[in-house]
C-alpha cells in the first residue's frame, strides 16, 4: 500500500514531492546551486537586513527622543477595519522621518534632471507645471461617451465606493429646474483646464499652439444651451492676440488678467439675461492694483524641499476690489446674484491661498455687474460640493436662495471627466417664494 | 499590503523574519499561516474570512479523501493515495465539493455581474426594455483567482495521488495563504510544495539569493514598471492619438506588465527563499520568444503549466487528433483569458493567443518564420503579443478598437491628443523606455543573473535595491497589475 518512503531532508531539495508531476526539479536545483561566495552572501544579507531594520528602529528612537507617539499605537487602539488599517498605513508612512527626508530630495533630483512629476503634477517646459487630472481630462476620451460613463460608474462600484454619477447633464438640468421653480436663472461657467488653454509649455513648443479641449466639450456646451442653460465659454475670453500667459506657470489656476476678462464677460452675460432689476443705489467699487507672490499650488503638490530653488515664487498684479472707503470687497448674502464656485473662485480672494484677497472672480464679477454678490465657494469637488452646501443650508431652514434672480455656477471643466455629479434636491423652505 | 511599500518593507517583513527565525521548526509554519492572514486581511479583513472559509472546505476535503482511502500513516505521515486505491463515488463527490466550492467562490465574486450583464444585453437585443437579471456589483477580493487555482490543485493532487494530504490545519493554512505568492502568484501547485510545508533547509546562500531576487524584483517594479505604467496609463486614458504615440504607449504597457508581474514573481520567490521555501520560475525572458508557443512556455509559467496539467491534458490534450487539439488549445486560452477578468476583452485576448497556438501547431516545421533569422521571429512574436495587449489593457471593447485605429493611423486626431502626449514625453520616461528595452532584449533575466552572485553582481543588486527604495518614497503606492485578477 505504501507508495513512497518519506524523503530525507536532502531529498526534499531535489524533488518537488512524492511524484513531482510538475517537473520543477530543475528550477529548484537552479536555486540550490547558487554560486555565491560566503563573503558576498553575508554582505548582501547584512546590507538588506540592516536597511529594513534600521528604518523602523531609527523611527522608534527619533519618536522617543522627540516625545512623539507612534502611529503604530492605533493598531491596538482602534478596531482593525479596512478603513482604520488604511489610515494606519498612511499614518506610519506620513510620520516616517526617513521618508520625510528622502522623498523631497529625490523628487527634486528627478524633477530637475528628468522633468519628472508625480501623480498630481506634470512637469512641462520652462518651469511650467500642469495638474494631471486636468491634462487627462483634456486629452482623454469624450466624457459624454456612454461607454466612458458606464465605465466610470462601474469602476466606483468595483472599488467598493458609493455609486457614482458620472454624467454631468442630469445634475445640471435638475439644478436648473429647481432654480427655475423659484424664478431663478442658472448660468454655468466651466473653467477650461490649463492644459487646454496653455498647451504650449506642456509640449515644449514655442509660439502659438492651438487650444485644446476634451472632444465632448463643445457638444456638452451645446446641449446645455439647447436646454436653456446660459453658459459662458471661457475660451471666448481669451484675448487675440495673446500678449501674456493666461494661466500661472506653476499653479492650476488662471492669471488675474484672464480671470478679470472672464469676470467681465460673465457680468455681461448675466446682465444680458435681463432679469436683474436696476439698483436704487449702485455700490461704488474700484480695482486697486496690488502685488501678490508665491510658488504655485502645483509646486506644493510636487512636495519638494522647503528650501528648493528650482521653482521661484511667481509674482502677479491683482486688482483688489474696494469700496469708496477703501474697504476690501465682501460677499453679501442679500445680493440677488449667487456665485457657486471652486478654487477658481477662491483664488485671489481667499487669503489662505496666498494670492491676495478680494481680488478674485467674485469681486470682479460684482464689479462687472455693479452690484453686490453672494458667494458659496469651496475648493475641489466643484461637481457637487457647492450645490451640496446650498442644499444643506436650505434643509436647515436658511433660505440662501431667497431674493436671488441668478445663480452662477463655476466649476473646473476637469470635473466633467472625474466629478461625481450627484443630483441634489433643493428643498423649498416655507418662507421662500419666487422673487 | 504591497511588497513595494513602506509598511511591508520596514514593519511587516522585519517582524516576520525576526519571529520566524526565533521560533522552532513547526511553529514557523504556523507563524507563516498567521502572518499571511494578517497580510491578506490588511487590505480588507472580510476577504480573509472568505479565504478562510474556502481553505477550511479544502482542508476537510483532503482529510475525507484520506479517511475514505483507508490507508494507514507511513512513518507518521499521511500516505499518498496511490493508484491501487479505487476512487469511490464518495471520493469523487468530495473532490467535486472542493472544486465546486473554489469555482463557486470565484464565480460569485468575479463572474456574476458579467453573466448578468450579458443576459441583459441579450434580452435587449430581443427587445426587452428592462433588466432581466439584476446586475450585482461585488468587490472582487484581491488575488482570489490565484488562491482558488492553488486550492484546487490541493484536492486534485491528493485525489490523483500526486501528493499526500495534510493533517495539520496550520500546514494547510500556510500552503493556501502563503503570503509571498498569495495575491499574484506564482500559482504553486500543491504537489510541488507539499514537503516543504513540513521540512525546509535554511542556508545563508539561499537567504542571500532570496535577497537578490527580492531586490531585483523591487527594482523592476519601482524603477521600470511604474514609469512604464505612467506612459501606458496616460496613453490609454486618452482618446484617439497619433500612431507614434499609440505605439509608444502600447510598447510601454508591454514593458510595464512584464516588469510588474515578473518583478512581483521575483519578489515572491525571494521572500519564499528567505523563509526557506523554493518556488518555481514564473518568467523566462518571454519577449525573447520566437513564437507564441514559446512565449507561453516563458510567460506566467505557473499559470500555463496549471492550465496544461489541470485543463488541457484532462480535455484530451493533443492525443485525440488535430482538430480536437486545436479546439483544446482554443478552449484553454479562452478560459485563461476569462480567468484574468470577466470581460469580452480578455476573451478576445485569449482567443488571439489560442488562434496563434493553433496556427503554429498546424504549420509546425513549415512555419515560414523558422527559415528567417531569429530576430525576425522575436520581432513578429512581440508584435502579436503587443497587439493582443490592446484588448488586455483597454477598459472596454470600444476603447480597444479606438486604440487599434490609432496604432494604424486610422483615428481622427484632435489637438487634445498632443496634450496627453506632452505628459509622457519627458526625457526621464523616454530614457527609461529605452533602458527597459535593453533590459528585456539584451540582458539575462533574474534567474540567470542571480545564479552566480559575484561581487560586482552583489553590488549591482544592492544598488538596485537602494535606488528602488529611494524612488519608492516619491511614488504613490501602486498596486501590482495582477492584483486585479
Amino acid at each position: 500500500m505504501q507508495s513512497t518512503l518519506p524523503p530525507s531532508s536532502s531529498a526534499i531539495e531535489r524533488s518537488g514531492g512524492p511524484t513531482d508531476p510538475t517537473g520543477d526539479e530543475q528550477l529548484r536545483r537552479g536555486i540550490i546551486a547558487t554560486d555565491v561566495s560566503r563573503g558576498a552572501a553575508w554582505l548582501l544579507t547584512l546590507l538588506f537586513l540592516g536597511a529594513i531594520y534600521a528604518v523602523p528602529l531609527a523611527q522608534a528612537y527619533l519618536e522617543k527622543s522627540e516625545g512623539e507617539e507612534s502611529p503604530l499605537a492605533d493598531l491596538v487602539r482602534r478596531p482593525p477595519t479596512a478603513e482604520n488599517l488604511r489610515q494606519l498605513e498612511k499614518g506610519i508612512e506620513d510620520a516616517s522621518y526617513v521618508k520625510a527626508w528622502v522623498q523631497p530630495r529625490v523628487q527634486l533630483l528627478l524633477t530637475r534632471l528628468g522633468r519628472v512629476g508625480n501623480k498630481l503634477a506634470v512637469v512641462g517646459h520652462g518651469g511650467w507645471l500642469y495638474y494631471t487630472p486636468g491634462v487627462l481630462h483634456v486629452g482623454g476620451p469624450g466624457f459624454l461617451e456612454p461607454e466612458v460613463l458606464r465605465g466610470r460608474a462601474r469602476e466606483a462600484l468595483d472599488a467598493g465606493q458609493e455609486p457614482l454619477h458620472p454624467d454631468p447633464r442630469p445634475a445640471i438640468f435638475a439644478f436648473q429646474q429647481a432654480l427655475a421653480q423659484r424664478g431663478i436663472r442658472l448660468v454655468v461657467l466651466p473653467m477650461p483646464d490649463k492644459a487646454g488653454i496653455e498647451p504650449g509649455p506642456l509640449l515644449g513648443r514655442d509660439g502659438r499652439v492651438e487650444m485644446a479641449q476634451n472632444v465632448d466639450y463643445d457638444r456638452f456646451l451645446s446641449e446645455l444651451r439647447a436646454a436653456g442653460v446660459a453658459v459662458l465659454d471661457a475660451r471666448r475670453s481669451v484675448p487675440e492676440p495673446r500678449t501674456e500667459p493666461l494661466f500661472l506657470a506653476q499653479d492650476t489656476h488662471y492669471t488675474p488678467g484672464y480671470m478679470e476678462r472672464i469676470a467681465a464677460d460673465l457680468g455681461q452675460l448675466v446682465i444680458g439675461l435681463g432679469v436683474l432689476p436696476k439698483l436704487a443705489e449702485k455700490p461704488v467699487m474700484r480695482g486697486v492694483p496690488q502685488q501678490a507672490s508665491r510658488v504655485g499650488d502645483l509646486v506644493d503638490m510636487l512636495k519638494l524641499p522647503d528650501d528648493q530653488s528650482l521653482f521661484q515664487a511667481e509674482s502677479v498684479v491683482v486688482h483688489q476690489v474696494q469700496d469708496a472707503a477703501g474697504t476690501p470687497w465682501e460677499p453679501d448674502e442679500s445680493a440677488d446674484v449667487l456665485l457657486l464656485g471652486d478654487s477658481f473662485t477662491n483664488i485671489f480672494t481667499l487669503e489662505g491661498m496666498g494670492w491676495g484677497n478680494a481680488s478674485g472672480l467674485a469681486p470682479h464679477l460684482a464689479l462687472a455687474l455693479g452690484r453686490p454678490l453672494d458667494v458659496i465657494a469651496q475648493n475641489d469637488s466643484g461637481a457637487f460640493a457647492t450645490r451640496q452646501a446650498l442644499a444643506r443650508e436650505l434643509k436647515a431652514g436658511q433660505d440662501r436662495l431667497a431674493g436671488k434672480r441668478v445663480v452662477v455656477w463655476e466649476f473646473a471643466a476637469r470635473e466633467l471627466s472625474v466629478g461625481d455629479w450627484i443630483p441634489l434636491d433643493l428643498p423649498t423652505p416655507e418662507s421662500a417664494g419666487a422673487p | 499590503m504591497v511588497f513595494s511599500s513602506h509598511i511591508f518593507l520596514f514593519y511587516f517583513l522585519p517582524l516576520v523574519l525576526a519571529a520566524y527565525y526565533a521560533l522552532p521548526g513547526r511553529a514557523r509554519t504556523a507563524l507563516i499561516a498567521v502572518s499571511s492572514y494578517v497580510f491578506y486581511g490588511w487590505a480588507n479583513p472580510s476577504w480573509a474570512v472568505i479565504m478562510f472559509f474556502g481553505s477550511s472546505v479544502d482542508y476537510v476535503c483532503g482529510l475525507l479523501l484520506l479517511k475514505m482511502s483507508r490507508l494507514p500513516d507511513v512513518d507518521g505521515l499521511p500516505p499518498v493515495i496511490g493508484p491501487e486505491v479505487v476512487r469511490t463515488r464518495q471520493m469523487k463527490l468530495v473532490l467535486a465539493t472542493s472544486i465546486v466550492t473554489n469555482l463557486g467562490l470565484l464565480a460569485a465574486f468575479k463572474y456574476t455581474g458579467f453573466v448578468a450583464e450579458n443576459i441583459n444585453a441579450l434580452g435587449a437585443l430581443f427587445g426587452s426594455s428592462t433588466q432581466i437579471v439584476p446586475v450585482l456589483h461585488v468587490v472582487l477580493p484581491v488575488g482570489i483567482s490565484f488562491y482558488t487555482f492553488k486550492a484546487m490543485s490541493y484536492a486534485i493532487d491528493v485525489y490523483r495521488g500526486d501528493a499526500r494530504p495534510m493533517r495539520r490545519f496550520t500546514d494547510y493554512m500556510c500552503f493556501e495563504a502563503f503570503f509571498p505568492d498569495l495575491v499574484a502568484g506564482p500559482i504553486i501547485r500543491y504537489a510541488a510544495i507539499e514537503e516543504q510545508m513540513r521540512v525546509r533547509q535554511h542556508t545563508l546562500e539561499k537567504f542571500a539569493r532570496g535577497v537578490a531576487f527580492f531586490s531585483l524584483g523591487m527594482g523592476k517594479k519601482i524603477l521600470l514598471a511604474n514609469p512604464m505604467g505612467h506612459i501606458a496609463d496616460t496613453a490609454f486614458a486618452g482618446g484617439a492619438k497619433h500612431f507614434y504615440d499609440a505605439w509608444f504607449g502600447l510598447v510601454a504597457y508591454a514593458f510595464q506588465i512584464y516588469f510588474d508581474f515578473s518583478g512581483y514573481s521575483d519578489m515572491a520567490v525571494g521572500l519564499a527563499l528567505m523563509l526557506g521555501f523554493v518556488l518555481i520560475q514564473n518568467f523566462d525572458s518571454p519577449y525573447k520568444s520566437r513564437s507564441i508557443t514559446e512565449f507561453w512556455r516563458r510567460w506566467h509559467i505557473s499559470l500555463s503549466t496549471w492550465l496544461r496539467d489541470y485543463l488541457y491534458i484532462p480535455l484530451g490534450g493533443n492525443r485525440k487528433g488535430p482538430l480536437r487539439t486545436y479546439a483544446n488549445l482554443m478552449a484553454v486560452m479562452l478560459l485563461g483569458g476569462l480567468w484574468h477578468g470577466a470581460s469580452w476583452n480578455f476573451v478576445i485576448w485569449g482567443g488571439i493567443h489560442g488562434g496563434m497556438l493553433g496556427v503554429e501547431r498546424r504549420l509546425g516545421k513549415a512555419h515560414p518564420l523558422r527559415r528567417l533569422p531569429p530576430a525576425v521571429g522575436v520581432a513578429f512574436t512581440f508584435l502579436i503579443v503587443c497587439l493582443s495587449w490592446v484588448f488586455f489593457r483597454a477598459k472596454t471593447l470600444e476603447q480597444a478598437v479606438t486604440y487599434l485605429g490609432s496604432l494604424f493611423g486610422l483615428a481622427a486626431v484632435s489637438p487634445a491628443a498632443d496634450v496627453v502626449a506632452g505628459a509622457f514625453h519627458p526625457r526621464y520616461y523616454v530614457g527609461l523606455f529605452a533602458l527597459a528595452a535593453v533590459v528585456i532584449f539584451g540582458m539575462p533575466n533574474s534567474w540567470e543573473l542571480t545564479r552566480r552572485l559575484s561581487l560586482p553582481r552583489t553590488a549591482f543588486v544592492t544598488a538596485t535595491m537602494a535606488l528602488a527604495t529611494l524612488v519608492m518614497w516619491t511614488q504613490t503606492i501602486n498596486p501590482f497589475l495582477y492584483f486585479q485578477f
